[in-house]
């Protein structure tokens, strides 16, 4: 407990705190701006970090976290369009709301929930991430490449349309992920004689290409859309009292417990979590009828469950180095460029940082709280940000953070190869989150994977006869082929009912 | 016309690439190790695995595709503001390169702004202020502030200007 108001008070210290606020109000607006979200603020000031204490850090990269995914609750009530995947569920009776003429309750809703799910589900990963970098300590190679593994199937079993075209993006980031010196043998592969390949991919280049640069391209090619007016004069006061809560604590609590448990899933985050509680939520209510139609529970459900996917994700990034979504895949990215390694040691030998981390995220929580209800009546003008100027500059601190990425023009030639292939990707069709994913775990895999065979003298099957490490492979495997094993059992039933 | 199924042209495009993964690897040199797969096996299973998954999706996905009929990405128009758009990032990054970062930010956001404003109508002093402003900000404030250094440009060492 020392140790975290300690902790506290290290976030509390006035540039800390400033740098805290100024991200999390930053983010939020970004992720009020439907297209942009505060996972591209992350990725914009990932480069800003290089230069500045872990702490100063953190603090910004957080705000800008819990800013963006709360933020994003915004757009889906005033004008139906989310702010980002995390918040489509919110669409559903956040609009039919403001249609309705509820759209402050609505808002106040949409701003309570988010706290809810984001403090409280921080509260949770303080206690389960030291109680599993614990658990994680008495893991060997083995057990580690077989969680690594499952990640990764998670994410292609349960993201994209198509399994195959996952598969492929999965395979592509692990091929990126050889690229450079092998941790191992320290053979060179695939540099072809240059220097700057010999670190490996920049994980900021790619970012910046096929995150930040090929958005701003493509959502120029679609064209620019524009947003419908919003009345702002309404919008004022907190619109909720005791009887809002004491009506909808069933739904808050269903709404926290899927958006923790998804959350922890390597991978899915707060874009999977808000549709499937919505779901459950709408299957178990006494009338299903009245859901899409301006329900309040439609809007708690979906912010609480998206913003407690915050922590659900914070635990296995700090406990066992294993991403659990997009952004903190940008978090982890940011503990190695200051050099530290999130994993089961990392709360063990650096408990005040990962108490910080802790405590900034709770703080961040609260400060959008606040915010965000004083604010409340300005958000529509949010939604009419100047895309043009916002754009403008968002590319050239892409460059600019490329460039600084590694003090070479190599890093933003990279980033204008990923931006290329950012693209060729999207019309392709192939997503983007296995290749990610596969790409920051693919140097793990390989690693623990040659470390558990050389541990085991070359016996393959090691993998399989250590119990722990065959649960993680079974699940994996599961994952992969289970959309494959349902789709043959339903041809089956087909064909027999013919 | 009858458009080309997208999945295909993925399929051949993915499996020329692991193709060459798969050519790359086996010229890397061979290393004896004792019981660990060597440095070649992740590659190959990379290559291995997109050129089978390819194939599997060319085989599973296409049909569907062609069956959902689905809207293309964007018109002509659409691909061709994205392509100038490249060239201009291309085009800065040439910039950034020869005349230094702190000129090339403000010129190239300037031709940003005018370049995503569609139809839009924009004040020409207000972008350059704002282009000025952040540019010089964002430069001033990593190479001064943080220390981070910026590219100078070639062209002015060459001519023996230093620049700030």
């Amino acid at each position: 407990m020392a140790s975290f108001i300690s902790s506290l008070l290290v976030v509390l210290q006035p540039l800390n705190l400033l740098a805290l606020f100024a991200c999390a109000v930053i983010g939020v607006i970004l992720g009020a701006i439907p297209g942009l979200a505060g996972g591209m603020g992350i990725t914009l000031i990932l480069p800003l970090t290089f230069a500045m204490t872990t702490e100063l850090s953190f603090s910004m990269l957080l705000g800008m976290y819990v800013g963006g995914v709360s933020g994003a609750f915004i757009a889906s009530v005033l004008v139906g369009i989310p702010g980002s995947a995390s918040a489509i569920a919110t669409c559903y009776d956040g609009y039919p709301m403001t249609k309705n003429g509820k759209a402050a309750k609505a808002l106040s809703i949409g701003i309570t929930g988010s706290f809810i799910g984001t403090f409280f589900s921080v509260l949770v990963a303080v206690f389960a991430s030291k109680f599993l970098a614990n658990v994680a300590m008495k893991l060997g190679p083995w057990e580690y490449f077989s969680l690594c593994f499952m990640a990764v199937s998670l994410v292609i079993g349960l993201g994209g349309k198509s399994v195959y075209k996952s598969l492929i993006a999965a395979f592509m980031g692990l091929f990126l992920a050889t690229i450079g010196t092998d941790q191992v043998s320290n053979q060179m592969r695939f540099t072809f004689r240059n220097y700057n390949l010999i670190g490996g991919i920049s994980v900021i280049a790619l970012l910046m290409g096929t995150f930040a640069l090929q958005q701003v391209a493509m959502s120029h090619g679609q064209g620019n859309k524009e947003m419908p007016k919003v009345d702002g004069s309404k919008l004022g006061g907190f619109g909720l009292t005791g009887k809002d809560f004491k009506d909808n604590l069933g739904t808050i609590i269903r709404g926290f417990v899927i958006g923790l448990g998804i959350g922890f899933l390597p991978g899915l985050g707060g874009g999977v979590a808000n549709m499937i509680a919505y779901s459950q939520a709408k299957k178990s209510s006494k009338n299903p009828e009245a859901w899409g139609k301006g329900h309040e529970g439609g809007v708690w459900i979906s912010e609480v469950s998206n913003n407690a996917s915050i922590g659900g994700a914070i635990i296995p990034m700090l406990a066992l180095g294993i991403p659990g979504d997009g952004t903190t895949v940008m978090l982890l990215s940011a503990l190695t460029i200051h050099g530290l390694q999130a994993g089961p040691l990392f709360i063990g030998s650096h408990p005040d940082l990962a108490n910080m981390i802790f405590a900034a995220l709770l703080l961040a929580a609260v400060l959008v709280f606040v915010v965000e209800l004083l604010t409340k009546r300005w958000f529509p003008k949010l939604l009419h940000a100047p895309y043009h100027y916002l754009y403008g500059a968002i590319v050239m601190i892409c460059f600019m953070g490329a460039f600084a990425s590694g003090n070479t023009m190599f890093g933003v030639y990279q980033a204008l190869v990923f931006c290329v292939f950012g693209i060729l990707m999207m019309v392709l069709d192939i997503p983007m989150s296995p290749l990610m994913l596969s790409y920051i775990l693919g140097q793990k895999l390989e690693y623990y994977f040659r470390l558990g065979c050389s541990y085991s003298e070359g016996n393959y099957f090691s993998f399989f006869t250590r119990p722990i490490s065959c649960i993680f492979l079974l699940i994996g495997l599961y994952s992969l082929f289970s959309p494959l094993i349902k789709k043959g059992i339903q041809k089956a039933k087909a064909r027999k009912a013919v | 016309m009858k458009r080309i199924n997208r999945t295909y042209i993925m399929g051949v495009l993915v499996m020329a690439l692991a193709a060459w993964i798969g050519w790359q690897t086996s010229k890397m040199p061979t290393r004896f190790v004792t019981n660990e797969p060597g440095p070649k096996l992740f590659p190959y299973i990379s290559a291995i695995g997109m050129a089978v998954c390819a194939v599997l999706s060319m085989i599973f996905d296409a049909p569907k595709e062609a069956k959902e009929n689905k809207k293309p990405l964007m018109d002509k128009k659409g691909w061709l503001r994205v392509g100038l758009l490249v060239g201009e990032f291309v085009l800065f990054a040439v910039g950034m390169n020869a005349i230094g970062f702190w000129i090339t930010s403000m010129v190239g956001m300037l031709a940003f702004f005018y370049t995503l404003k569609g139809e839009k109508k924009i004040n020409f002093w207000v972008a350059l202020l704002i282009a000025v402003a952040l540019g010089s900000l964002c430069y001033f404030g990593m190479t001064k502030l943080f220390n981070i250094p910026m590219p100078k440009g070639t062209l002015w060492k060459a001519w023996g200007i230093n620049m700030p």
